[in-house]
This record gives C-alpha cells, sequence and structure tokens, in this order.
C-alpha cells in the first residue's frame, strides 16, 4: 500500500531502503539525505558478531553526520534535526548561532570515535559497565546476557517518526527497550532497530511526548508522537545552555528548563511569554490580559534585588534582547498614564524554535551581571519544517476576545450623594424646559410645576433608588446646542449591563508564512508574520509586522559565515490607561461614577460643535465636567498611540582551525525607536499633548574561541574562553504641552499655549568582559564544569571593576552505576555553587542639577532629587543549588527537584530617605537578601495503550522563601529596620517593604484595633479604631505551579493546563472605591441602605457594637483609605489557563493543496477562574508594572478570555 | 574608544548651576505649594474653617489625604537644600553677590522651617540637609528650633548690606532688594516671636521690642511673589483653565462676616450659582454629602481668590499691625497703642483688597477692645490671612478666640471629626508616612518626644 517513493513523507519506508543504509552507514550516496543515523555493532557488523562481541559492544546512537568523512553531509540532515539532539559538533557546523556548542557536549567526540567503535567494539567495552539510559544521545548500551537472549529471533524492524501533522520528526530516538539498542531517526523520520516480538520500544522527540510501544507483529512501525502540549521536554534531551551552548542534560548540574515553540504558537498570546504561565516550575509569568499588550512580569526563584530589576535576562539568538519598561513612574504604584508594556512582543511568536529557561546563578554566570535574574534563552528557527529542499510552512491563527470577569455592581441605586434629587422649578428657569407643561411634577404648594434631577456633578452612586421615578437624565439640557433631547425625561431604572456592554468582543488575526531550504553548503529561514489584534475597548487597535532571516553558508572548507535579521514594525492605538485616572475605563465604572447610566446614550459623546456631553456636568446649566469625562470621550477623544521599529539580529563567522579549535565572532544588535503620543483633547479642559521618543541600540562584540580535548579514553575537556563588548547607548526625546492647546484636536507640540516642556534623556553604558569555561567529563556520568566571567563596567569608578563571577557544578547521572535496578530507568545529581555581582545603571556616581520650567526669563534649576553616590561597588550573590533527576517505572513516572539557597548582599540600592536630607532617594549599597526555595516537577504517564491513546499529566510547582537578612547601610554605618519599595498612590498608606527578618514584599499598612480575643474594636462613634501602621500581608505567593494534562490518540490531542498560585495578599482600589463610591453590589445588598450597617465587632468594653451607621457613612468611615486591611485580600487563585485541542487534517485534504501536512487546533485561554478569595478582582490579572511595586491594585483591567483556532500547513 | 570612566558622565545634565537660577525655584516651588488647592484647599483653609468641602468632605473632617501632607513636608525640605546649595555655591569665593544672596536665602530658609515647625512640631533641623552624613536625620525640640531660626534669622538680617551685589530678577519677591528683605527678616521675626507669646513671653517681647521698628510699615512693603498668569507660572488656584469646585466658604467665615457687614465678604465668596437672587451662603464646616440637612450647594470662594492675578503671599503688612497690635496689648513696647495698630491692621486689609468705602463703618462695629483683645484681635488677624491658610490655621490654634461677643467662632465639623485624636481641630500635621517607612527609629523618638504623633498634639507653644 505504500508506493515508496522520493518522498520522504510517506508514513512507511520501505525496508529495503533502510536495510541498505543500515549495513552501509558510509555509503551516503545511496541516500545522502537519509544517511543512518545508527551505527550499532549489530547493524554495523555482519551478524557473525551477535554471537560474541555484543556482549561487551556498546549502541552508540549519533547522529547521521557524525560521520567525519562525510563532510557534504552535513548540511542536509543536521538541518532537518530542528531539535540539537544532534551532537554539538554538527551544530555548530550548521547552527553557527551558537558557537561555542561543539565544546561543551559530553560526547561531542562521538563522530570519531564512533567510528571506532563500529570496527573495534572492544574499546568501547569499558563502558559496558554503564546501566542502560533513555540519556539518548549520549546513548551507549551496555550488552549483556539479556541482549544476547534477545538477538536470537531478532528481525528489523522498520518505521517512521511522525508529528501529527505528518511531518517526520528527524533525530526522533527510537529505543528496545528490551535490548537496550537505540537509533535515532533519519531525517525523514525513518529508522530501523532490530527488535522481537514482545519488545517495547520507545520513541521520544525533544517536545513531543514518549511513546512506547509493545510490538506485536513484525509490522512496520509507523509512530506518530504528539507535542507534550506544555512544551516541557523530557529529560533525557539536549539543552541550550549559557552563550547558546547545547548540552546534554546529564552533563548540566544545575536545573534548567526547556520548552518548545509549540508551547507559545498554538495557543497564541500576542506576547508570546504570556504563554509560558504555569508550564515551566520557578519561571513566575505575571501579566495583565485586560492591558493590550502591557508589562508582564519575569520573574525566576522570587525576587533578590530590592529595588533593583528582577527581571529575567532576555537572549535571542545570542542577542541581548532590550527589554526595558518604557512606562511612567506614577504608573508603577496606581497612579495614572498607560502601561506600554514589554517590548518583547516584538518578537514573533511563529520564528521561535526553544525557549530555555536558565534558573541559577550557575547556569547564568557566564551572562555576568545581566544573567543574576536568571535568563531566557529564545532559539529562533533556522530550517525548513519538513524535510527536503524548500519548505514553505503557512500559519493562521484567529482569535476571539471576550472580557470574563467584571466587578459585582449594585443595581438598586443611582448616582447621586445623600439619596436626593435635585429639583428643577420650571418657575425659576423656565429656560430649562420646552413649556410649563412638560414639568413632570407639581407638589401643589405653590412653588409650580418642576423636574427631578439627579446630582450629575456627584461622581458617586449613592443616590435615590432606582424606582422608574422620571427625572431630567444629564444629556436634555443645552438648548443652545440644538439639543434634541433638550426637555426630555427618562426614567430613573438599573441598566445592570451598562458596563459588560462597553467592552466588545476582540479580534485578534495572525498570518504567518515562512519558506525556508538547505544544501550542503548552507541553510536558511525567511519568514513573514502579521498580527492584527481589535481589542475589547472601543477604539483600541494593535497591530505588528515582523520580516525574519536567518541564513548560514560555508564560505570554504572549515569557515561559516552566519546571519540573522529581524525586522519587527509594531503599532498600538487606544491603550487603557492605568491606576486611578480618567483614561482607566474601570475609574468611572468601578471606581468612582453613577451606576443608572444608559450606555447607548454615552456614546452620544459630543455635540455639532464638538463639545462634550458627560454625565457628569457639572450642574444643570452647565455642561463643563466637574470631574470626569464620559467613557467614550475618553476613549475616542482623549487616547494614546505608539509605535516601536526595531530591527535585532546577529551576523559572524566560525573558524574550525583544526580539529581541536574553532573560532567564532559575532556582531549582535538590538536597534529599535519608538514612539509614544498621548492626547488629551481641548474643550472644557485645556487638553495636552505629551510625545515621547525612546530609543535604544545595544551592541555586543563577541570572540569565542571552543577547545576539545580528549585525555585518555574516559576523560574528556572541553573549554571555551572568549570577551565580549557590550556597548548600549538610549534616548528619550519628546516633550509636554504646558497650558493647554492652542486650536483643539491639533498634537503638536507646537500647539502648546505656553512653550511645551522637552524631555530630554541620554544614557550610554559600556561593560568589557571576559570569560572562560571548562568541562571535564568522566566516562559520561560524571560532569564538572567550572566557569568564570570578569566585567568591567562603566556604571561603577574604575577602582571598583572589574568584579568576577566564578562557578562550579557537577553532575552525577547514578543510574548508571545502578544497571541492576531495573525500575530505575534514569538518575542524575546535580549540584554547584557560584558567586556573580552585578553594577547599576548608568550615571549614578556624580550629582546633577535639573532644569525646570523657567519663569518667565528667569531660569529655574534644582538639586535633582536623587542623590548619586560615587562609591557605589558591585552587588554580590551567591549561590548554592542541588538538584535530582529520577525516571522511573519504564518512564511512567519522572521527577525533577530542585533546591536552592541564594544570598544577595551590598544592593546597590536608591534608598528612600527622608525629604528632611533634602533628596527623596539616595544610592547607596546595602541589605542582604536570602532566597532558598524547591522547585519540583513530576510527569507521569497513568495510561498509554497499544492503540496509541495516551494520558499524560506534567505537573510542576515552585515555593520561594523569601527573608531579608539584614539592612546595613555600611557606608553610613546605620542599619534600617525596613525599606520601603513602593507605596501605593492614592492612599499612600499602603507600602510594599522590605522587613529586616521578613520577607521582600510585606505589605505595610493600618488594620484593624484588636482586643485580647482577637475581635476588632469599634468606637462610640460606631467606626472601627484604626491601628498605626504594620505589617499587613505579603505581596508574594508562597508557591506557584501548573498542571497539564494531555490526551492524544493518533492525530488528536487534547490539553488543558490549570496553573495556581496559593498565597499572597494585594490591597484593591476596585474594591476600596467601588465600596466608597457606591458601585458594588455589597454596598446595597441586603437592605444595607435601608436597615444601616453595624460595624462587626466589640466596643471598648468588649461589649458587641451596636451603633447602626448608614451605608453610605459605613463604607466611606470603615473600608476606606484609611483603614488598609478592609480592602487587603487573598491573590490565591486556580485558573483553568489554557485548553487545546489539536487535530491533524487528512491526507485527502491537504493533498488536494500539495501541501505535506496540515494540522488544525482550537484553543481557549484564561478560561476559568476557578478558585478565588478576592471579590471583584482576577487577582492573577492585577499587575501593571515589570517593577517591585507588587501587590498593588491600582484599578485592575478587566480579564480577557480567549478562544482561537490555528491552522499550519506545510509545503 | 574612550575610557569607562568618561563614559558615566551624563554628557546632558549638569553638575553645577548658578544661585539666582537655584532661589527662583526655590521661592516657587514653596508658593506653589503653600497656594496649592490640595496643601492650602484641603488643609490649610479647611483647618482655618475658612472653607469646606464641597463633594469630599472627609478632609474637612480631618482625615488627612496623606499624598497632600507628603508632598507639603518633601517640598519644603526640598526647597530649603536648594536654598543651602546656594550658599555651598558661593563658597568658592568668586561671586561679589555671595553675602546679599547668602542672607537672603538664609531668610527664606527660615520662612520655611518655621511653617514646617509650626505644622509637625519637632522636625529635623540640625542634621537636616546633610545627606553626605545624615540619611536618617534627628528631629530637634521644636522650642529649640525655634531659638535656632531667630539666631539665624538676626544673623541673615545683619549679613544684608545694601551697597553690595544682590540677585536681580531671579529673586520674584523683591527683585534682591536688600532693604525690602531687611524688612521682611525683621517682620519675619515678628511672626516667630508673637506665636511663643505664651509659651515664653520674655523671649518674645525682646525679640519684638528688637524688631518691631525695622518690620514692615505699610501694603508697600508686602512680601508676594506675583506669578505670571501663564502655565507652568500660573497662581496655583487660578481658576482660568478650570474651574475649582471642590470647596465652599464655611458659614463660620460667611454668617460672621455678614454679621459685622463686613465689605471684604463679597471678595472672600462668591454667590450662589443658579440662584436667582445673587446670595452668599455658606456650607456648615465639616457637614458630610450624606447629611440629611445638607443644603444641595453654598458659596464658592471668591472670584479674586480664584484669580490669575492673585499673588503667593508670603507676609503682608496688615499680619504686623496685627502682630504688634497684641504685643502692645501684652505689653510690650512696640511705639504705639494696641488700638492703633489694630486699626492700622484692618485698614491694610481693606486696602489690600482694594476696598474703599465703609471701611470707617466697620471698624465701628468692631473696635478695639482692650478688655478682650484676644477675640477682637484673633478674628480680625484670622480675616486678614484669607487666603494664608496654614498662617491663619497656626493663629486659630495659637490665639484660641471666639467672636469679640465671647461666644464661639469655630464648630467641630458637623457630620464629626474622622480622626480619632481630634473633636474641634487638629492641633498639627502628623508625620509624613515616607518619615515613618525611611526614618523609623527617628520618627519613633519624636512621636514620643512631643507626646504623640497625632494630630491632637499641641505644638509646645500652645499653651491652654
Amino acid at each position: 500500500p505504500n508506493r515508496a517513493s522520493a518522498n520522504v513523507n510517506r508514513p512507511i519506508l520501505t525496508y529495503s531502503a533502510v536495510s541498505t543504509i543500515q549495513q552501509q552507514p558510509k555509503d551516503t550516496t545511496v541516500k545522502p539525505s537519509a544517511s543512518p543515523v545508527v551505527i550499532t555493532p549489530s547493524a554495523g557488523k555482519p551478524a557473525t558478531d551477535t554471537t560474541k562481541p555484543a556482549t561487551a559492544t556498546p549502541v552508540t546512537i549519533t547522529p547521521n553526520n557524525n560521520n567525519q568523512s562525510n563532510k557534504a553531509d552535513t548540511n542536509k540532515p543536521a538541518a532537518a534535526v530542528i531539535k540539537p539532539n544532534n551532537t554539538a559538533k554538527d551544530s555548530t557546523k550548521t547552527d553557527t548561532t551558537q558557537p561555542a556548542a561543539a565544546v561543551i557536549t559530553p560526547n561531542n567526540k562521538a563522530s570519531d570515535s564512533t567510528r571506532k567503535d563500529t570496527t573495534k567494539p572492544a574499546t568501547a567495552a569499558s563502558d559496558s559497565s554503564k546501566k542502560t539510559s533513555s540519556d539518548t544521545s549520549a546513548l551507549i548500551l551496555p550488552s549483556d546476557s539479556n541482549t544476547l537472549k534477545k538477538e536470537i529471533g531478532q528481525f528489523t524492524l522498520n518505521g517512521v517518526v511522525k508529528q501529527p501533522g505528518g511531518q517526520p520528526i528527524p533525530g526522533a530516538q527510537v529505543v528496545n527497550l528490551s535490548t537496550k539498542q537505540g537509533v535515532a531517526a533519519n531525517v525523514d523520520g525513518t529508522f530501523s532497530i532490530k527488535a522481537s516480538l514482545k519488545d517495547t520500544i520507545k520513541i521520544s522527540a525533544p517536545t513531543f511526548g514518549d511513546q512506547a510501544i509493545p510490538l506485536t507483529s513484525k509490522d512496520s512501525l509507523p509512530v506518530t508522537l504528539t507535542a507534550a502540549s506544555t512544551g516541557k521536554k523530557q529529560l533525557q534531551e539536549v539543552v541550550v545552555t549559557a552563550l547558546g551552548i547545547q548540552r546534554n542534560t546529564r552533563a548540566v548540574g544545575y536545573a534548567i528548563e526547556d520548552v518548545g515553540g509549540s508551547a507559545v504558537q498554538e495557543a497564541k498570546e500576542v506576547n508570546f511569554v504570556n504563554a509560558l504561565q504555569g508550564k515551566v516550575p520557578g519561571l513566575q509569568i505575571s501579566s495583565n490580559t485586560g492591558s493590550m499588550g502591557g508589562s508582564n512580569k519575569i520573574t525566576i526563584r522570587g525576587t533578590k534585588s530590592i529595588l533593583g530589576d528582577n527581571n529575567a535576562f532576555i537572549v535571542v539568538d545570542g542577542t541581548p534582547f532590550v527589554n526595558s519598561n518604557s512606562n511612567q513612574p506614577g504608573q508603577l504604584n496606581g497612579g495614572g498614564g498607560y502601561d506600554y508594556g514589554s517590548s518583547l512582543q516584538d518578537i514573533n511568536p511563529e520564528d521561535i524554535d526553544n525557549i530555555s529557561i536558565l534558573k541559577g546563578a550557575a547556569a547564568t554566570a557566564l551572562y555576568g551581571s545581566r544573567g543574576a535574574n536568571g535568563v531566557m534563552l529564545i532559539t529562533t528557527k533556522k530550517r525548513p519544517d519538513v524535510g527536503g529542499g524548500i519548505g514553505v510552512t503557512y500559519s493562521l491563527n484567529a482569535q476571539a476576545d471576550q472580557v470574563s470577569i467584571l466587578p459585582h455592581y449594585q443595581n438598586q441605586y443611582g448616582g447621586g450623594s445623600g439619596g436626593k434629587f435635585e429639583k428643577l422649578y420650571y418657575n425659576e428657569h423656565p429656560e430649562a424646559f420646552t413649556s410649563e407643561s412638560s414639568a413632570t411634577y407639581d407638589d401643589n404648594d405653590g412653588l409650580g410645576r418642576y423636574d427631578l434631577m439627579p446630582i450629575y456633578k456627584a461622581d458617586e452612586s449613592w443616590g435615590p433608588k432606582l424606582e422608574g421615578q422620571l427625572v431630567r437624565p444629564y444629556y436634555s439640557f443645552d438648548k443652545d446646542k440644538g439639543n434634541p433631547y433638550f426637555g426630555q425625561t427618562t426614567p430613573w431604572v438599573a441598566q445592570p449591563n451598562n458596563v459588560k456592554d462597553f467592552y466588545r468582543t476582540g479580534y485578534t488575526i495572525t498570518n504567518n508564512i515562512a519558506m525556508a531550504g538547505t544544501n550542503d553548503k548552507g541553510y536558511f529561514r525567511l519568514s513573514y508574520g502579521n498580527m492584527n489584534q481589535v481589542f475589547v475597548l472601543p477604539n483600541a487597535s494593535m497591530n505588528r509586522n515582523n520580516v525574519s532571516f536567518n541564513g548560514g553558508y560555508e564560505i570554504a572548507k572549515g569557515l561559516k559565515a552566519v546571519a540573522s535579521v529581524n525586522y519587527t514594525a509594531f503599532a498600538a492605538k487606544g491603550r487603557p490607561g492605568t491606576g486611578f485616572t480618567g483614561p482607566n475605563p474601570t475609574l468611572q465604572f468601578t471606581m468612582y461614577g453613577q451606576r443608572q447610566l444608559n450606555l447607548d446614550m454615552e456614546k452620544r459623546y459630543k455635540y455639532e460643535d464638538g463639545s462634550q456631553i458627560t454625565w457628569n456636568r457639572t450642574s444643570w446649566d452647565n455642561p463643563a465636567p466637574a470631574s470626569s469625562n464620559g467613557p467614550y470621550w475618553n476613549r475616542y477623544m482623549d487616547y494614546e498611540t505608539d509605535s516601536r521599529n526595531r530591527i535585532f539580529g546577529n551576523a559572524g563567522l566560525d573558524y574550525e582551525a583544526n580539529k581541536w579549535l574553532t573560532f567564532s565572532g559575532r556582531v549582535f544588535m538590538d536597534n529599535y525607536n519608538s514612539l509614544q503620543e498621548e492626547r488629551t483633547a481641548k474643550d472644557y479642559f485645556i487638553g495636552g499633548y505629551i510625545k515621547r521618543l525612546p530609543t535604544a541600540r545595544e551592541m555586543n562584540y563577541q570572540l569565542t574561541a571552543n577547545m576539545k580535548f580528549d585525555l585518555g579514553k574516559d576523560f574528556k575537556l572541553n573549554g571555551l574562553v572568549g570577551g565580549n563588548i557590550m556597548h548600549r547607548k538610549w534616548t528619550v526625546t519628546g516633550g509636554a504641552t504646558n497650558g493647554g492647546l492652542i486650536l483643539p484636536l491639533v498634537y503638536n507640540l507646537n500647539n502648546s499655549v505656553t512653550t511645551a516642556t522637552p524631555y530630554d534623556e541620554y544614557y550610554e553604558k559600556q561593560i568589557n568582559s571576559a570569560f572562560a569555561t571548562a568541562s571535564l567529563s568522566y566516562k559520561n556520568f560524571l560532569f564538572l564544569d567550572l566557569t568564570g566571567r570578569a566585567d568591567w563596567s562603566s556604571a561603577l569608578m574604575s577602582e571598583n571593576n572589574p568584579y568576577v563571577y566564578p562557578s562550579a557544578s557537577a553532575s552525577f547521572v547514578f543510574s548508571d552505576l545502578l544497571k541492576s535496578w531495573k525500575w530505575l530507568s534514569f538518575g542524575k545529581l546535580r549540584a554547584s555553587a557560584s558567586a556573580v555581582g552585578s553594577d547599576t545603571d548608568p550615571y549614578q556616581i556624580y550629582d546633577i542639577y535639573q532644569f525646570v520650567a523657567g519663569f518667565g526669563s528667569n531660569p529655574i534649576t534644582q538639586a535633582y532629587p536623587t542623590k548619586y553616590n560615587m562609591n557605589l561597588k558591585p552587588e554580590r550573590t551567591q549561590e548554592y543549588e542541588t538538584g535530582i533527576a529520577l525516571k522511573f517505572l519504564d518512564e511512567r513516572v519522572g521527577l525533577d527537584f530542585t533546591y536552592y539557597q541564594r544570598t544577595t548582599k551590598d544592593q546597590i540600592m536608591p534608598l528612600t530617605v527622608s525629604p528632611a536630607t533634602g533628596y527623596t532617594t539616595t544610592y547607596v549599597n546595602g541589605g542582604s537578601v536570602q532566597n532558598k526555595g524547591i522547585e519540583a516537577s513530576l510527569s507521569l504517564n497513568p495510561i498509554r495503550l497499544k492503540n496509541g491513546f495516551r494520558w499524560d499529566i506534567v505537573a510542576n510547582i515552585a515555593r520561594n522563601k523569601n527573608k531579608v537578612l539584614n539592612m546595613n547601610i555600611d557606608q553610613y554605618g546605620t542599619s534600617l529596620t525596613q525599606l520601603t519599595i513602593g507605596t501605593d498612590r492614592r492612599t499612600t498608606r499602603v507600602s510594599v517593604v522590605g522587613l529586616v527578618g521578613q520577607p521582600l514584599g510585606t505589605l505595610m499598612g493600618t488594620d484593624y484595633v484588636y482586643n485580647d480575643k482577637g475581635e476588632r474594636i469599634v468606637g462610640a462613634d460606631g467606626n472601627y479604631l484604626i491601628s498605626d501602621i504594620k505589617p499587613i500581608g505579603y505581596a508574594y505567593p508562597d508557591y506557584t505551579g501548573g498542571i497539564n494534562n494531555t490526551f492524544s490518540y493518533k492525530g488528536i490531542y487534547l490539553s488543558a493546563l490549570i496553573d495556581f498560585q496559593h498565597g499572597g495578599n494585594f490591597f484593591s482600589y476596585t474594591n476600596m472605591y467601588g465600596k466608597i463610591s457606591g458601585l458594588l453590589d455589597v454596598t446595597a445588598d441586603n437592605n444595607v441602605r435601608e436597615t444601616g450597617i453595624i460595624a462587626k465587632g466589640v466596643k471598648e468594653d468588649g461589649t458587641p457594637n451596636d451603633v447602626v451607621l448608614d451605608a453610605n457613612t459605613y463604607f466611606v468611615n470603615n473600608e476606606n483609605k484609611t483603614l488598609s486591611k478592609a480592602n487587603l485580600y487573598d491573590a490565591s487563585y486556580i485558573y483553568l489557563r489554557e485548553v487545546k485541542l489539536g487535530y491533524n487534517l487528512p491526507e485527502a485534504w491537504y493533498k488536494r493543496f500539495h501541501a505535506q501536512s496540515a494540522r488544525l487546533s482550537l484553543y481557549g485561554r484564561n478560561l476559568w477562574l476557578m478558585h478565588s478569595n478576592a471579590p471583584n478582582v482576577d487577582p492573577s490579572n492585577i499587575l501593571n508594572s515589570s517593577s517591585n511595586i507588587v501587590g498593588i491594585e491600582g484599578g485592575a483591567l478587566p480579564s480577557i478570555r480567549s478562544f482561537g483556532v490555528n491552522l499550519n500547513v506545510s509545503f | 574608544c574612550r575610557k569607562l570612566d568618561s563614559i558615566n558622565h551624563d554628557p546632558t545634565k549638569s553638575t553645577t548651576t548658578e544661585p539666582p537660577y537655584l532661589l527662583t525655584g526655590a521661592e516657587k516651588s514653596v508658593m506653589d505649594i503653600l497656594y496649592s488647592t490640595l496643601q492650602n484647599g484641603y488643609i490649610g483653609m479647611q483647618y482655618a474653617q475658612f472653607w469646606t468641602g464641597n463633594t469630599r468632605v472627609a478632609d474637612s473632617q480631618y482625615s488627612l489625604d496623606e499624598n497632600n501632607n507628603g508632598a507639603l513636608w518633601t517640598t519644603l525640605y526640598a526647597a530649603a537644600h536648594n536654598l543651602d546649595l546656594i550658599r555651598i555655591l558661593n563658597a568658592d569665593g568668586t561671586n561679589p553677590a555671595a553675602q546679599n544672596q547668602n542672607a537672603i536665602a538664609g531668610i527664606l530658609k527660615v520662612w520655611i522651617m518655621q511653617i514646617l515647625t509650626d505644622t509637625y512640631v519637632n522636625v529635623p533641623y540640625t542634621q537636616a540637609l546633610d545627606v553626605t552624613k545624615y540619611i536618617t536625620p534627628v528631629y530637634d525640640d521644636a522650642k529649640t528650633i525655634y531659638s535656632q531660626l531667630a539666631d539665624t534669622l538676626t544673623a541673615n538680617i545683619n549679613a544684608l548690606d545694601a551697597s553690595q551685589p544682590t540677585f536681580s530678577t531671579a529673586d520674584v519677591i523683591y527683585s534682591g532688594d536688600v532693604d525690602k528683605w531687611k524688612t521682611l527678616g525683621h517682620s519675619l521675626m515678628l511672626r516667630l516671636a508673637i506665636r511663643i507669646a505664651d509659651a515664653d513671653n520674655a523671649k518674645a517681647k525682646s525679640l519684638i521690642e528688637a524688631n518691631y521698628q525695622g518690620a514692615m510699615t505699610s501694603n508697600s512693603d508686602n512680601a508676594e511673589f506675583a506669578y505670571l498668569g501663564a502655565d507652568p507660572n500660573r497662581y496655583p488656584m487660578d481658576e482660568t483653565n478650570r474651574p475649582i469646585i471642590d470647596f465652599f466658604v464655611t458659614t463660620t467665615l460667611v454668617d460672621y462676616m455678614r454679621s459685622v457687614n463686613d465689605p471684604r465678604l463679597g471678595i472672600y465668596a462668591r454667590p450662589v450659582e443658579g440662584l436667582t437672587i445673587d446670595t452668599i451662603y455658606g456650607m456648615p464646616y465639616g457637614m458630610s454629602t450624606t447629611d440629611a440637612n445638607r443644603p444641595s450647594t453654598a458659596s464658592y470662594p471668591g472670584t479674586k481668590i480664584y484669580g490669575a492675578d492673585m499673588k503667593g503671599i508670603l507676609m503682608t503688612y496688615s499680619e504686623v499691625a496685627f502682630t504688634l497690635a497684641e504685643a502692645a496689648a501684652r505689653g510690650y513696647s512696640v511705639g504705639s497703642d494696641a488700638a492703633t495698630y489694630y486699626e492700622a491692621g484692618v485698614r491694610a486689609s481693606m486696602e489690600y483688597w482694594g476696598v474703599t468705602d465703609g471701611v470707617d463703618e466697620y471698624l465701628a462695629t468692631v473696635p478695639y477692645n482692650g478688655g478682650d483683645w484676644k477675640n477682637v484681635i484673633g478674628t480680625q488677624k484670622w480675616l486678614s490671612l484669607y487666603p494664608q491658610g496654614f498662617q491663619a490655621w497656626f493663629e486659630r490654634i495659637r490665639l484660641n478666640f471666639a467672636k469679640p461677643d465671647g461666644s464661639a467662632l469655630f464648630i467641630a465639623p458637623v457630620s464629626g471629626s474622622l480622626d480619632q485624636d481630634v473633636t474641634l481641630v487638629p492641633y498639627r500635621l502628623t508625620y509624613p508616612i515616607v518619615e515613618s517607612n525611611s526614618n523609623s527609629t527617628n520618627y519613633a523618638a519624636a512621636g514620643s518626644a512631643i507626646g504623640g504623633d497625632n494630630k491632637g498634639t499641641k505644638n509646645w507653644w500652645i499653651t491652654y
């Protein structure tokens, strides 16, 4: 049935082709692109060998291009091996963006030794003591008596490994668990291996779930591996480590997580990082779905720096990626502004091949200070998705976004104060009526007819009950503006959906097309992506265009050139404002506002003359806003736009000087120009315009030399030395109008009533570095790594340079020594110790004066409120880490556990000081913070059926315990007891602080006053007594994690990711203002407005409080700004974060389009907040900056739920 | 390739500056904060019971907005710091105007420090503004600060030398006029001295007697900061661009002024909007929006008070006159009797607001009464300090005066105080939260030294 042909994607390869290859491993002319992967004694040697030497013959699986004599081949197979399980040697040749790759990998000598092995099996006999391991890229399989027996009656099993879409999985590892022999699939996914009936064949590949298949027949074996949909890879694979060095996990002495590109491609997020939430232990991604591409916070192993940046360092193909947050300071702590978010969203998710998370200091020491918060290494795709020649892949993603979590509003009372209407009498103001008879009411008290008027200027909902009374709405005046609604009345009724209906359904459409190809000299990949988002808010949209090119070519023997260029054009319009300010749509819906407003009428937000119609008019005869614009005016008249153009990438040469020495030179660049414009319309307000142009350019020049040595047959040594010069320059220019706009609707800094204030900021920094690393391995089961780096930073005075970072790590694959423990497939212990340093931002040494707008002709300068410090020295971190990785019970269970302890001292801090010093902030070295924690991941495979059905569970959990050890400021000989990280903007009572002896992120604020029994004490006036400011909570969670369940059957899989956070608190503006303003349900439920409220507690004499307060008084006095604890909530949550259903379209369908594979996925993201202890707010969705100011919810935007469909077709 | 060290100099910022540029900034920043709606409107003018909240009444009920409190503290210290830097820049001996510039900066700093200690009682002083030595400055005893301020003020007055160069227009208040600064220095000494008259009568007496002759003698001596009427140099409560609807004038102010037919009433308050008959109505002080008896509206402060041409007042002659009236009433030797100074004070205030008609009649309605000098002078000084909220508040709590007929002028917030330590009026502001966060040890010590960091703690110069 299988017509074997040149089409390598046929599900089953012909027997003859495979056997030919197997028996002539070096004869690449037969089928070069499918040159053998396997060089095993049994295959490479005639059958005669099976009786004798096999007992001591190791089986080594090496990629098919290991054969050194086969230079011409090197590119082809490697090109198809997307995952780096070909040996590092190959990746050096073919994937030159990872220059160091060749050096470290323990089996990188395999290409030579393998050849020897094939002819001299005895040379490898010494390895026979090793236990079989699933560590396939270094698989050296022993032969034992079992093997011997098994080999009798063996046949050659042929098969092919494919992805669900039908694309082959080149390099997939195929192991006969019974014989412990293994092979790697060819570029077209085919393999053949010796097997007997009832043997179990295990197939695994990076980013895919393993499959173990018991053999029941000699028929060829088609295998479809489904993506391990969390993207979490298995232990035995090669991972990308610092500087892009590819290493086998068995050799890595520290925790590292690897995630495949599919984790961010199918269920898309505009910012790919958000799709990693819950998928990696110890990686905490905080974001805010309602913020339209707003900030995310990427922390690894908790916060170490008290006041510095704690976000992970991002590296794309070796290029340090500038991910600075350009938000304005007030925006961080509940003040106003826009969240411009993270520029990580410039990266096209479709271009991502692999993401490595380096967590500990030992893993990141080679990055110097920049890696101090952990590193996220992103490797982009460089080769075709399907094998052979030129491949084209098209993907289409369509997604719908809906607001999913809104506060619970009350719908019984309308806007106003004191439950009252005002009366507008015809006799006093006939001009306000169309006629006397149009006035609705007459009390027959001689005052005449009148209309009831809500109190428009009150931006709260303590008004009259909504009982259908006829009232004059805010839009029934302004006769002189030709208002068609003039004089009309409307019933005073509830509008329960007026907030919900304000948000529309958003759409995101992403198109991507990629073309890639390889030949024997090189490879390339060209990709174009286009993302268009129409956001849930009116007049909000975002789009992104990505073009990327990756290429490499062998210019001359041993000399290769590589280049990678990525261009991104990004633009956004109408982001929501954040915090307690007008542009935040929740301000007038949740924090202040009137509940009874009719949304349809609000859509009419201006008159023909351009003047605003707002519900918050000053009075009936004054349409000027008392304080608030209407929501649609905010969206259409006061809005921001921003855009960014960015080029990043690298270019360089690799030169293989001789067998043991390779040089690599690279230039890395990241360069962007942004434009941010914020508009306020001139109308009743004076209007304004702010324009900012942030730019950044970072260049890195890097030279490395890679060396490898064989020290006898048991020892191997790899080394790398290198140097790097980092130069970074960034600026912000622009300005802000003063005194308003001259002409309305013209947004130009020259349209400023008085001269616009310019912005002109400039920063420059350079770090020169030298680094070296050495890796020693012993018999491929014991590994020792040493690294060192020295940095000279321009941000520190020369006497404090250089500062060095040593690290040492060791890995011990003990399962190799425990071969008799059949239940244990793999076991590894690891440990590391490291010390890293950290510098600071530029210009923190010399004091400066700042320019302030002049007073007429008199210039003004003032001392900059931050005091700089000539004595700054690098901050220091020490980290110890140990961990164990285990796989057992036929790999049905996998466990990885890490413990770490990290202490950071001499932190460089902008210390908030008493303003009585004349400054608000002073830079000092000081403080010491310890982070201890565990990270654990567990993989389970409860069900795997012969028919291909399987159920996989991957769970991870991380706990970080943070403690401020001291707050010593040696320079001042002083020791502080606490250090304030940030204070909320509006009540200013709630601060995030570091408190000595307590965790960083302690929340301070006022509390109730309690008696001995723990009861709240209420004063004689019926209001709670309020304590001084003291610790009331912790901002950071106790533990976080995720559980992913995947069910797969043939071409279909279903996966569901639940992520969770336990512990942590946050202070909620949404709840506080929503209660003060009478908007939330609790302000009207249970008839509290009719019957009043008694504050729960006791009087000072211990008797129960019985003072009844009216509801307004109760909420204003007792759940208000002065009593912080009243609005402090538990931040725990359980979230159904992601559900995916993937389906491989039938061949008949995609063949019509001459496609080689087609795959359809349906998904949902942020589906269901399953559990939360906090009302009205999604605790996983309160972030609005990447700063350390956490635990302050400053007016959360509604959460957004997404449903999407993803189609991927390869030609 | 440049040396790494050179890269770390910001080529776009200056590490030095000129004294005039610092002076203008210091004068403006203090005026901006003292006449801001947030500090003057929500604190000073309300604690003086001139105004009460419109929709936001919690501040009138003494629930302090910590943002406004922190900004007051920070701005005053920052301005004092910039004034200190004038001396530091002048220390190189190259500036011929250094002596007068330093003295003027010194006088301004005394003005600022007195506001700080009057507002908060003990505050950092000797270790303040010296960040290279102290990041956690200790708080000094308020009485000691007063003594040092008096000495510093004397030294700076004496240092002024009209024959030497000085500031020019960078001094927005007096354009560097050395004689005017001397006059202001003596006048500030009177303010300083009269405030401690109850607590340290001898010192007050000697300071006043030594300085009254050099103090202001007419409104032409007034120390005022003239704004430019355009952003960002607009009077902070100029409502040209946006109506200020935050505050109503109180019944306390309106009803008393009406009862004595005060001709300034129409300047201090405007008629209620939307009423057919133009009438000024006060709002009962501290009456919350939920109070059933609350009028639906009341009068905003007068258009002149929110006008583009209002000036930031540092000190006017009427304050000097009322101070000397009180000094005379206390038996100090100040050249004239209390009644003369009292009348001069009333007339100076009328003149300041441009009132010419009905002044004599008014004086006949509120005549000086030596037997009741505290209430008579207190009431009129209070009215004359409008809209200097902070000074009016200090004088209110110092003199604790009533109406001239002896009946209470001030009321407690109608809807009650939201501060557990205050019923009638706060005697101070609590220390800003930034102090408890960043200077916690000294903050705690200061709190206990003054008898508790709450708004009910009285300053040392309050003796009742």
